[in-house]
């Protein structure tokens, strides 16, 4: 049995290399801007939603910020992490029935989406993978 | 200089002097003005009225009666909401009279035309009363609304426990609730049926084809409009479609969305062909063997396409009248009530009952319909009101150490809970602004402790970005949502106002 096309290379926790595999499975156009503790690769997808692929100096994706007028694919930009949110979104849909932002916070992963039809945003990051000094929660 | 010292103490003298008994000056009259200064509903609405008193210097504001039909609730010293009786006969007037306390000659009143239901052409009521599921499975803070659509063949059918959400643009509806034929848009040249992808925060999705409907809210009717059908089609749905399908009531909680937010489209000039490069993973063609390809979606006059609209699209900018945008009031809930009902009203400044308040705080809107929230030294620029989430949701450092554990890790969880606490809403322009009040229950304590319940007034949880102000907003509050692209007096659109 075949399974959907996943991509071979992960993007966050993944190494700089990702990034060219998200830009191709996204569509979009990429600028890259140096930060004293790590690389900021932007890609901007078709309407105007923009992924910013957080890199540190080890070469690996710690994060992952998204905002635009569409959520981005998150089994593409999640790579290994994907299911760790799959299941813990599955788990609270599961707990209460209702639409709303959610949050997840584990010590692996650390995942926020919100917003609304249109107008999206939210982040990932793995807390063990931010270089010393970056503050994630103020990564946009 | 001296002369002017005098003066002072000579006014100020005066003004004790004059003092009557009850603390009011003489020679300066009290005034009360009520907000709004009329209105009519159908049997079973609601109206939330404010007095503003003038030259009262006691500040004791108002006191509030009735003459009439209904009933008054949630009564402060100035505000109160109205409910008019579940059924009436014939259309009667309630009068709302509002004494002023320091003078208890003062008075003013706002009189409420109370007709039959359906007799208002622009009122529909809502309802938070658990969703479909209830009461085996309470969706909290969903507000639910019944709408009737018509088949392209004439066949009509309502369906019920649609959940309302000014957060979404456009009407979907599970297939498994549409029994009225309707027949989804094909492709003219391959014959291809048109799919629209809706993507949900929370890694859940609305797959299903496009299909135009006539759609009937009250007295008002849209018709040609495109709606989602949401159902799991016989092939795999594209990748860029990802996460669990909401296809069925227990997954989605509702019987459908009725999307009214500030934008009459659901991707608007994004997906329109004009914008050109790749199309967005919105809308998709597909064969009927399965073949499924990303598609760009003409959004008509609005949109500078000479082809008509066919993207999904908010019903109430289909309407012939009253289309500019709407009205949502719900009466107070103090903590947790069981039901909460409240009215859906169509038009701003179009009828007798739907004028925008002078009093209104009218939010301007920066592109995403965002508007910005100061909130504990944050700047929240991406800040929006949602009646379609169900808490507020907001960042908050001084919070992060509170989040629900486990499955609730998108609720807070404070012990004990948070009153008290204020933020500033402001257009996004940079004015103009007003500050709100409110409290973060215990989520957990709360709602395990009401299990029968479906309004919860004060749940949080927190956000990645802005402010969104769900359901709980809208309680005890006449919430205007305008859209962007129509006309309200000369206020621009779109915006949101309270």
């Amino acid at each position: 049995m075949l399974a959907l096309p996943i991509p071979a290379l992960a993007a966050l926790g993944g190494d700089v290399t990702s990034v060219q595999a998200d830009k191709a499975q996204i569509k979009g156009t990429l600028k890259t801007t140096e930060a004293e503790a790590y690389t900021v690769h932007e890609i901007t997808a078709p309407g105007n939603t923009i992924v910013k692929e957080y890199v540190s100096p080890a070469g690996k994706v710690f994060a992952i910020t998204w905002h635009g007028q569409f959520i981005p694919n998150m089994q593409q930009l999640l790579g290994t992490y994907f299911d760790q949110y799959d299941q813990a979104a599955k788990a609270q849909r599961e707990s209460h029935p209702g639409h709303r932002p959610v949050s997840i916070q584990q010590p692996e992963l650390v995942f926020q989406n919100g917003g609304h039809m249109r107008a999206y945003l939210g982040k990932a990051y793995v807390p063990n993978m931010v270089p010393a000094g970056v503050n994630p929660d103020a990564l946009q | 200089m001296r002369s002017f010292l005098v003066l002072v103490l000579v006014g100020t003298l005066g003004l004790l002097v004059g003092c009557s008994n009850n603390g009011t000056p003489a020679g300066i009259a009290i005034t009360i003005s009520l907000s709004p200064n009329t209105a009519s509903v159908n049997a079973g609405g609601v109206v939330n009225v404010v007095a503003t008193v003038a030259n009262d210097p006691s500040g004791k504001g108002v006191t509030w009666t009735l003459s009439g039909v209904g009933k008054l609730s949630a009564q402060t010293s100035t505000s109160v909401t109205y409910t008019a009786p579940a059924t009436v006969t014939t259309t009667s007037v309630a009068t709302v009279v509002a004494t002023s306390v320091a003078s208890t000659s003062v008075t003013a009143s706002l009189p409420i035309t109370v007709s039959p239901a359906g007799t208002v052409a622009n009122v529909v009521p809502i309802s938070v009363n658990g969703g479909p599921l209830a009461p085996a499975t309470i969706y909290p803070n969903g507000a639910f609304v019944s709408v009737q659509i018509c088949a392209p063949n004439g066949a009509c059918q309502t369906i019920d426990n649609v959940l309302l959400d000014t957060g979404s643009f456009g009407l979907r509806l599970l297939g498994s609730e549409v029994t009225v034929p309707l027949v989804p848009i094909t492709d003219t040249s391959s014959g291809d049926t048109l799919y629209d992808c809706v993507q949900f925060l929370d890694n859940s999705f609305l797959w299903g084809a496009v299909a135009p409907a006539t759609i009937v809210l009250g007295g008002e009717t849209a018709t040609a409009t495109s709606v989602q059908v949401i159902a799991n089609p016989s092939f795999p749905i594209p990748s860029g479609c990802t996460g669990t399908n909401e296809d069925t009531q227990s997954t989605l909680g509702a019987n459908g969305i009725l999307g009214v937010g500030p934008e009459p489209f659901d991707c608007g000039t994004s997906c329109d062909p004009g914008v050109g490069g790749n199309p967005p993973p919105i809308y998709y063609l597909c064969s009927t063997t399965g073949t499924c390809n990303a598609t760009f979606v003409s959004c008509g006059t609005l949109c500078q396409d000479p082809n008509p609209n066919i993207q999904v699209t908010n019903p109430v900018f289909n309407f012939p009248t009253d289309n500019n945008g709407v009205i949502v009031q719900f009466p107070m809930v103090s903590d947790v009530a069981a039901t909460v009902d409240g009215t859906l009203t169509f038009g701003i400044g179009t009828e007798s009952n739907n004028a925008l308040p002078s009093t209104a705080l009218v939010l301007n809107l920066a592109q995403g319909d965002v508007f910005t929230t100061n909130f504990a030294t944050q700047s929240l620029t991406s800040s929006f009101i949602d009646s379609g989430s169900n808490g507020l949701f907001f960042p908050d450092a001084a919070l992060a150490g509170s989040v629900c554990p486990g499955s609730d890790s998108s609720w807070y969880c404070p012990n004990p809970a948070l009153t008290g606490l204020s933020a500033t809403n402001v257009g996004a322009s940079g004015s103009p602004s007003g500050s709100v009040t409110f409290n973060v229950d215990n989520f957990e304590t709360v709602v395990n402790a009401n299990p029968g319940d479906a309004a919860f007034s004060n749940i949080a949880g927190p956000n990645a970005g802005g402010f969104d102000w769900g359901l709980p907003f809208f309680y005890g509050r006449t919430v205007f949502t305008a859209i962007d692209g129509t006309t309200v007096g000369t206020t621009q659109t779109p915006f949101f106002a309270y």
